[in-house]
């Protein structure tokens, strides 16, 4: 097969990769040995291919590594807290509902208080996240630990003893009209200012801060059993409910 | 090419699996070795430094989001370039300038289009006296981005056409078309002979003169 300039010169990048079929290569080869200028196209071209390996040599800019290491911390401080061991994360992405539960961690808290942690991730399509409101934990005086080793057992407090509910929350955008609800069971009940409310229903419409915002309700427990504390979330007809145990015992 | 160069499999799969559950040390443990490559990539793509790091890490910071989809069917680095693809795609949509993705639409079958001879005089009116890396860099810039992205994959950081295609999202003929396009319209630039080889207006049987 003989071929012209014009078809060689369109062969040539794959000529040089050697990507051609049997027969092309041939074909090629054979015009190259007897047209010095498609021979010379070619030689301009392996030089440019020898030229441009040698320009990878870009450095990243200073600082990228440590400003990636803040984003990316600020992200997984967004992302929900995986389940307890022995219920595998389902790999599913945190932002693939309107409303995505990350499950029931149970973390304890600096001065050995209890803390029963109800996290909620948004999804709200939109930049990236950035750090909002953060409460650090408080520690309650007078509760005691729950030990984090064992996060499938249920959290407990004594009869009389108070604790912490935390409702995490992480938007990655400001979203307002957001309508809150708690129930309390029997149980446990609000505290404020010292003193038991007597209702175990609270609700509320509020905004979210882009980043995590976190609502801490103060509780105690005022009767023994197993208890289920409820939070849901609405917005735009949209709702999303998640219960958590809570023991009441001892005393 | 592998994104976890010099990283055992077995350790790579096990930070995969830790940054599946949200993990971010394993993810960026995983990631480390491919923000080099990624930078250089999305510096050639823009131009742009600042833009380069802001795609970038935009990039890395999807992969985190959506390593749950990460089957390994690719290496992790093909992934994450092919993300770092969209992000930009996303970018250039978003900022009205869609001239660079308008050379994506050209039939891919038609001869490789060389560019304008004025550009090509240009040229080297501007990098007269430069040197080899410099004349080169900016003949990058001077070509499409959507050629220019190939080149940039294939010749300056050696990725296969398969991997090219999976990263483009095209099919390999058409990363070879645009390699073909790319190279020529490089090769016109930096020749010596300055002109030489504008399109010439006789069309694609003019003589093409040796380089």
């Amino acid at each position: 097969m003989d071929i012209h300039c014009n078809t060689a010169r369109e062969r040539l990048s794959d000529y040089l990769d050697r990507t051609l079929g049997p027969a092309e290569r041939e074909a090629v080869g054979r015009h190259l040995e007897g047209c010095p200028d498609c021979d010379g196209h070619l030689a301009q071209l392996r030089g440019l291919v020898t030229a441009l390996h040698e320009l990878d040599r870009v450095a990243l800019p200073e600082g990228f590594e440590a400003r990636f290491a803040r984003r990316l911390e600020a992200e997984a401080r967004m992302r929900p807290v995986p389940a307890a061991p022995g219920r595998a994360t389902s790999g599913r992405p945190w932002w693939a509902g309107w409303f995505t539960f990350s499950g029931w961690p149970v973390r304890t808290l600096a001065g050995a208080a209890v803390a029963v942690v109800l996290f909620f991730a948004f999804y709200a399509p939109g930049p990236g996240p950035g750090v909002g409101t953060n409460s650090a934990p408080v520690a309650l005086p007078g509760t005691r630990a729950v030990p984090v080793s064992a996060p499938a057992a249920m959290p407990h407090i004594d009869l009389g003893q108070d604790a912490q509910v935390r409702i995490w929350f992480d938007v990655p955008q400001d979203l307002s009209g957001v309508r809150f609800t708690v129930e309390l069971p029997a149980g446990v009940r609000m505290v404020k200012d010292n003193r038991v409310v007597d209702s175990g229903y609270v609700t509320w419409e509020g905004d979210l801060k882009a980043g995590r915002n976190v609502i801490p309700l103060h509780v105690r427990g005022v009767a023994r059993g197993e208890w289920t504390v409820t939070a849901k979330v609405e917005r735009d007809g949209a709702q999303r409910a998640r219960s958590i145990g809570l023991n009441v015992d001892g005393a | 090419m592998d994104a976890a160069q010099g990283m055992d499999k077995r350790a790579e799969a096990a930070l995969v699996e830790a940054a599946r559950g949200g993990d971010a040390e394993a993810y960026g443990r995983l990631v480390a070795v491919c923000q080099r490559p990624l930078f250089a990539y999305a510096l050639r793509l823009t131009a742009d430094p600042h833009l380069a790091e802001d795609l970038c890490q935009e990039a890395l910071l999807k992969g985190y989001r959506a390593i749950g989809g990460f089957t390994g069917a690719s290496a992790l680095s093909t992934w994450l370039y092919r993300i770092l693809h969209n992000t930009w795609l996303d970018h250039v949509r978003r900022d009205g300038r869609s001239a660079p993705l308008g050379d994506a639409e050209q039939d891919e079958g038609e001869d490789p289009p060389v560019l304008a001879r004025e550009a090509v005089a240009r040229f080297h009116d501007e990098t007269r006296g430069a040197d080899l890396r410099e004349r080169l860099e900016k003949a990058l810039g001077a070509v499409s981005p959507i050629f220019r992205e190939v080149v940039v994959l294939r010749d300056v950081q050696g990725y296969a056409y398969e991997e090219i295609a999976e990263i483009t999202g095209t099919a390999v003929g058409t990363v070879k078309s645009r390699l073909n396009r790319a190279r020529e319209q490089l090769r016109a630039l930096l020749s010596d002979e300055e002109g030489a080889e504008g399109t010439p207006p006789e069309g694609k049987n003019a003589a093409v003169k040796k380089g």
